[in-house]
């Protein structure tokens, strides 16, 4: 009979443990789908922007609320590819644009977690260079809020100090590059120890030497016509090691975070780095008030006028097609959508919006870019049309070995290649 | 004297003779301590079975699929993953750095630990401060240790100007950039904050160490060594047992320290069996393939793990 009731009693322990976790989940459910709670995740960049959006946003919507939390790129696409296939993601996540990364538009699109956007109506007006890669499938999946660009972010006080002028031809690059080691600074300080840091130079030359003179190169390797190792890409690594064997770097490149490298152009003691345009932004909270920064293509010819930069969707975003609170979702993105949403947006995060609008005051370091976007000499990131994201790995692993000495150009392309052509 | 009876006095006293009113006692006791009901364990064995084993299981039925992580469809594609990671150049690498991870910490540390425990176990003034500070870095979380260390690393790092300070910059370098010596940066790092935790065991080993015993060691004209050798360290064979095991499956699943300082770099110099599992899972999206080599690392911490066991448990090592 003892038995019997200690028996019974921690079935009944069990039972009561088990049958509360499935009311907590059903209680959560119900709490979320009242259409007045938006539930919002992205990356820790995209914070300040979202401070900004969001205080609009609830401004125009009275009685709405909008729960966001950022976090680090490596956690947020670890947890969020979780909540989205437990069923548990917000109602908007951040997403990247095309493909090759692990939370990109394709790869979450595909898999039936992003709600199908192509009724909206901003769904047709992105530039030519944006749209396909807020598609799957001919679909539109995504809304690019802004355009980033990838150039050198000079530090024009330092230069001005140091009596040098930002370099227009390859050339006049590696002369800058003697030029600044002879003042004691380094021309393009490299935080090569942050992994994804090491594609932003070859990002920057590409766009010159391969998907300029060859438009079609990124089909080119989808319909497996074109290779890495067959292409200019072998260009683009040489010219990364000539720039660190004619010391453009500072002397410990792969010890150097990205924090730290923008610190050193921050304080003058580098006087560029090579870097997305949201590092204006940070370069300038830390540096001496009135220092004047400008964003400017790296060259990587002899002719000044075939320069281009890799320019592409920044920030962009997708509705959860499981979110609890669809129509809501879909409001706050056609929200972001809007020239003052998409205006806000990219002012905030240093940037410039996904879509060209009179109304939007450019910051001045940014004006380059604005120009070669409007006059269409940008080229998409590079692995938004790869086709999986071990081949992104790959580049930022090979460009470290490559700066250490431990691998060659060829074989750093064979890498590339392979890992592209493996899937996943 | 203390009160307490150890267990054998009193299983003596038990079979002792005993009054009826005595016996009665006994057998109370005996009924509440000594026979307790096997299915005492059952809400602890459910609970452990639905939230520890069930999902774990599941998870490793995930390496016989090709699922991305994140598809709702998924095939079996049975031992397909595994043969993949035999070809896996990646893979051979990685599992000589954690090898390599694996016995530097276990041989450096315990020897490091031991000798702490050495130092503190004296009568000198200041031993229970010095337990306490050796052992503080061990309670920090490795994440934090490892973001410490990685700014100490860096090229202008304390370390670097410290040994400038003392002229020593010919031995500056860059700790962490630099490939062939990274992987051993991140080690002294591990061994930094977890000596003081083998020094601990060690310590508790060497407490229950015979006085008398060392004593006679002494009067027959046993020298330190000779002391340590022959009476001391057959004493600690428990201790070095569990230090040993503790420390090597340690460095065989290390992962926060490697993540947070180089994420495997520079280039794949300090990719382990732990990082590489990560990036195929949650980078790569190659969810299954990750899953499969963690099943490898289990069953290679696991066989290791157990061997070791063994082998020193036919020094006594496991009395």
């Amino acid at each position: 009979m003892y038995k019997k009731s200690l028996l019974a009693l921690s079935v009944a322990v069990v039972a009561a443990v088990g049958l509360s976790a499935c009311s907590g989940g059903s209680s959560n459910a119900s709490s979320g789908g009242d259409n007045k709670t938006l539930t919002l995740a992205a990356t820790t960049n995209e914070k300040p922007a979202l401070d900004a959006v969001v205080a609009k946003f609830k401004e125009q919507n009275p009685g709405v609320d909008v729960k966001y939390t950022t976090s680090a790129l490596d956690q947020y696409q670890t947890t969020t590819r979780t909540q989205l296939s437990s069923g548990t993601a917000p109602d908007v996540v951040f997403v990247w644009p095309g493909d090759g990364n692990p939370m990109a538009t394709r790869v979450v699109a595909k898999a039936g977690f992003l709600e199908d956007l192509s009724s909206q109506s901003w769904a047709n007006s992105f530039p030519a260079g944006i749209k396909p890669v807020t598609q799957s499938n001919g679909k539109t999946y995504s809304a690019a809020v802004t355009f980033s660009g990838i150039g050198a972010v000079y530090n024009m006080t330092a230069m001005k100090q140091a009596g040098l002028t930002p370099p227009t031809t390859w050339s006049g690059l590696l002369q800058f590059c003697s030029d600044a080691k002879s003042k004691g600074k380094a021309a393009f300080e490299l935080g090569a120890q942050t992994n994804w840091v090491t594609q932003l130079i070859p990002y920057a030359l590409t766009p010159s030497l391969v998907y300029g003179p060859n438009p079609n190169f990124a089909q080119d390797m989808t319909d497996k016509k074109a290779t890495f190792s067959d292409s200019k890409w072998s260009d683009a690594f040489n010219k990364y090691l000539e720039m660190q064997k004619a010391g453009c770097f500072q002397a410990n490149p792969l010890g150097t975070d990205y924090n730290a490298s923008l610190s050193a152009v921050a304080k003058g003691d580098a006087l560029s780095v090579i870097q997305v345009n949201s590092a204006v932004a940070a370069i300038s909270t830390q540096a001496p008030k009135g220092t004047e920064l400008n964003m400017l293509p790296v060259p990587a010819t002899e002719n000044a006028a075939d320069t281009r930069m890799a320019g592409a969707a920044g920030s962009t975003y997708g509705v959860n097609a499981k979110a609890k609170n669809k129509d809501l979702a879909i409001k706050f993105v056609n929200f972001l959508e809007s020239p003052d949403g998409m205006n806000l947006y990219a002012q905030t995060n240093k940037a410039l919006p996904a879509v060209p609008n009179d109304s939007f005051k450019v910051d001045a370091a940014l004006s380059t870019l604005q120009d070669y976007q409007k006059a269409g000499k940008t080229d998409p990131f590079m692995d938004q049309n790869w086709p999986n994201a071990r081949v992104q790995q790959t580049l930022f692993q090979v460009v470290q070995d490559l700066l250490a000495g431990k691998t060659d150009t060829a074989s750093a392309l064979k890498q590339m290649d392979t890992a592209y052509t493996s899937g996943s | 004297m203390s009160s307490i009876k150890s267990p054998s006095l009193a299983v003596a006293d038990a079979a002792a003779p005993v009054s009826p009113a005595g016996r009665r006692t006994k057998k109370f006791t005996a009924r509440r301590i000594g026979a307790v009901p096997w299915w005492f364990v059952v809400p602890a064995l459910v609970f452990y079975l639905f939230v520890v084993l069930w999902p774990s299981l599941q998870g490793a039925a995930y390496a016989f699929t090709n699922w991305d992580g994140l598809s709702a469809t998924k095939d079996f594609v049975g031992l397909a993953q595994f043969e993949r990671l035999l070809k896996d150049p990646g893979g051979v690498g990685a599992v000589v750095h954690t090898l390599l991870i694996a016995v530097a910490i276990t041989v450096v540390q315990n020897l490091i630990g031991l000798l702490l425990a050495l130092g503190v176990n004296t009568k000198i003034k200041s031993r229970n401060i010095l337990r306490v500070a050796l052992f503080t870095p061990a309670v920090i979380t490795p994440v934090a240790t490892g973001y410490l260390w990685k700014y100490l690393m860096t090229p202008d790092g304390a370390i670097n100007q410290l040994l400038g300070f003392f002229g020593l910059g010919a031995l500056q370098r860059d700790w962490l950039g630099d490939a062939d010596i990274a992987l051993w940066s991140i080690v002294a790092t591990v061994v930094w904050q977890f000596a003081g935790y083998s020094m601990v065991i060690f310590l508790a080993g060497l407490q229950g160490v015979p006085e008398d015993v060392l004593e006679a060691s002494r009067i027959d004209g046993a020298g330190p060594f000779r002391r340590f050798w022959f009476v001391v360290r057959p004493e600690l064979a428990p201790a070095i047992t569990i230090n040993l095991m503790l420390s090597i499956i340690g460095g065989l699943k290390l992962f926060d320290q490697v993540w947070v300082m180089t994420s495997g770099g520079p280039g794949t110099s300090t990719d382990t069996m732990s990082t590489l599992i990560y990036k195929n899972a949650f980078q790569f999206g190659d969810f299954s393939y990750g899953i499969a080599m963690a099943l490898v690392l289990t069953a290679f911490v696991a066989i290791l793990s157990t061997a070791q066991y063994k082998l020193l448990g036919k020094q006594g090592g496991t009395k």
